[in-house]
């Protein structure tokens, strides 16, 4: 039975029987892991606060042969992320975020993947008031390019030819649509998934696919249009019809206040 | 499926009890006595037919109201906002609490799917409606990032739905990432003689000490 230490998330904590809790880690090592750590919910425990949603640290683990959960030994904490639970937007994006990792990443090991799902946390704790939305937005993308699911802006995703200016987005196929295709799409029915995007909605949404914040800040509108979009590429190619509630709390009210 | 499986697959079902130790509860009880087994059964039913949750606070009771709703020398003035039954338990423990209380049946929890609809938020936005006795309402959710955030949702709600309400947070003496549940009674006194307002809620100025106590 290894002990391995690596740098870890946690994505998700439960409580388990009386003194113990479950946790759900992202690590730079092991992929995904669950661990158990047990006396973790006494009031002495030393370890037991330390695991809390979001903390980044060094988590030990006792790894076992083909079992799911791992006893959880130690986890010493590199930054803990209390102040997401300050804010509700913020803390809204930091769940949705987790759960895109917890969700869609692969269970082995993926430094992109851990790096964006950390570097996000920790941009989204510390961005200004007015930023917590675009910062949310950079950082899911961010993870989702990371899992290798990079949204085509400049291309027709159909037959491949430029698209410039106002343009659709078709989440479903992935990307852009020339004007052909476009009209093409929205003759054969079905178009929820496609949202119109003029010339400075595509310069935002490419900053966001990688993962910069966009040079304009965004209003009321374009955040939800800009989540909705993400929602639905999520849903669309990463989901697999899994349920993602955090993504659909975050979507589903104005947690943070906007420019508008 | 056999009794005894069926058994088995019930107390499986309860937290922390995995199949082994269902099937050892399972074998000690076919050990006992007949009456045991009658006496676990019977209070296993009763707690069914017996125990609801209070229709103003959301405590667990056996009487609707609830004694410390219906209790005429508590301060009807003082609302404690506590995410758990067990949370009214742990507090009462304290004995340094004398107010009324809320139990809003969990925290937000978006990747549990636990938003505000699935709390009793509602209700509590009636105890709070025109013509309430409550001057300040104490949010004593556990000092975790789940707890945090329903306490920062609750303060904005309240804002909102009672600007001249006073809405208060108990203090750090918890331990960051703790649970109320777990603290002992000189740690919970603490945390509500210290309580400090939210910045920018209404309500009189210096919420902490004497109200309480
Ligand atoms: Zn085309
Ligand atoms: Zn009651």
């Amino acid at each position: 039975m290894p002990l391995v230490t690596t740098p870890a998330v946690i994505l998700h904590v439960m409580p388990y029987g009386d003194t113990s809790k479950i946790v759900r880690l992202l690590t730079r090592d092991l992929g995904l892991a669950s661990g158990i750590a047990r006396g973790a919910r006494r009031a002495k425990s030393a370890t037991g606060p330390r695991l809390d949603l979001f903390a980044l640290g060094s988590a030990t683990l006792r790894v076992r042969e083909a079992r799911e959960l791992s006893p959880l030994t130690g986890f010493e904490i590199a930054r803990g992320h209390a102040a997401l639970g300050h804010d509700v937007g913020r803390f809204a994006a930091a769940s949705a975020l987790a759960e895109l990792a917890l969700k869609c990443a692969p269970a082995e090991p993926h430094a992109e993947v851990f790096g964006a799902v950390a570097g996000g946390l920790a941009a989204l704790e510390s961005a200004a008031a007015g930023d917590v939305e675009v910062t949310a937005l950079a950082a899911c993308w961010r993870v989702v390019v990371a899992l290798g699911f990079s949204p085509s802006l400049d291309r027709c995703v159909t037959c491949g030819s430029p698209v410039a200016g106002t343009a659709h987005f078709s989440a479903a196929q992935g990307g852009a649509l020339c004007a052909r295709h476009a009209a093409a799409r929205e003759e054969g029915g079905g178009f929820d998934d496609v949202t119109r995007l003029v010339p400075s909605d595509r310069a935002t949404l490419a900053a966001l696919v990688a993962g910069l914040l966009p040079e304009a800040p965004l209003d009321a509108r374009h955040a939800v249009a800009h989540r909705r979009l993400l929602r639905s590429f999520i849903r669309h190619h990463l989901a697999e019809d899994r349920p993602l509630p955090a993504l659909a709390f975050w979507d589903r009210s104005a947690w943070t206040a906007t420019s508008s | 499926m056999s009794a005894i499986e069926e058994l088995v697959a019930e107390f499986a079902k309860l937290p922390g009890i995995g199949r082994k130790t269902a099937q050892r509860l399972t074998y000690f009880l076919l050990k006992q006595p007949r009456e045991e087994s009658a006496r676990l059964a019977r209070a296993v039913a009763a707690l069914g037919e017996r125990v609801r949750t209070c229709s103003q606070c959301g405590d667990l009771t056996e009487a609707d109201p609830c004694a410390i709703c219906t209790d005429p020398r508590r301060d009807a003035g003082l609302l404690c906002v506590v995410e758990e039954a067990s949370d009214v338990a742990a507090i009462e423990r304290a004995a340094e609490y004398r107010g009324l209380y809320h139990v809003l049946g969990g925290r937000l929890s978006p990747l549990d799917g636990v938003g505000p609809d699935r709390l009793n938020v509602a209700r509590l936005l009636e105890r709070l409606a025109n013509g309430t006795t409550v001057r300040e309402v104490i949010v004593a959710t556990n000092p975790s990032v789940e707890g945090e955030a329903t306490a920062h949702y609750l303060e904005r709600t309240l804002h909102e739905r009672a600007p001249a309400l006073g809405v208060s947070r108990l203090a750090r003496g918890l331990p960051v990432g703790g649970e109320l549940e777990y603290a002992d009674g000189e740690t919970i006194a603490q945390a509500f003689a210290a309580r400090r307002r939210f910045p920018g809620a209404g309500g009189a100025e210096g919420a902490g000490g004497g109200a309480a106590a």
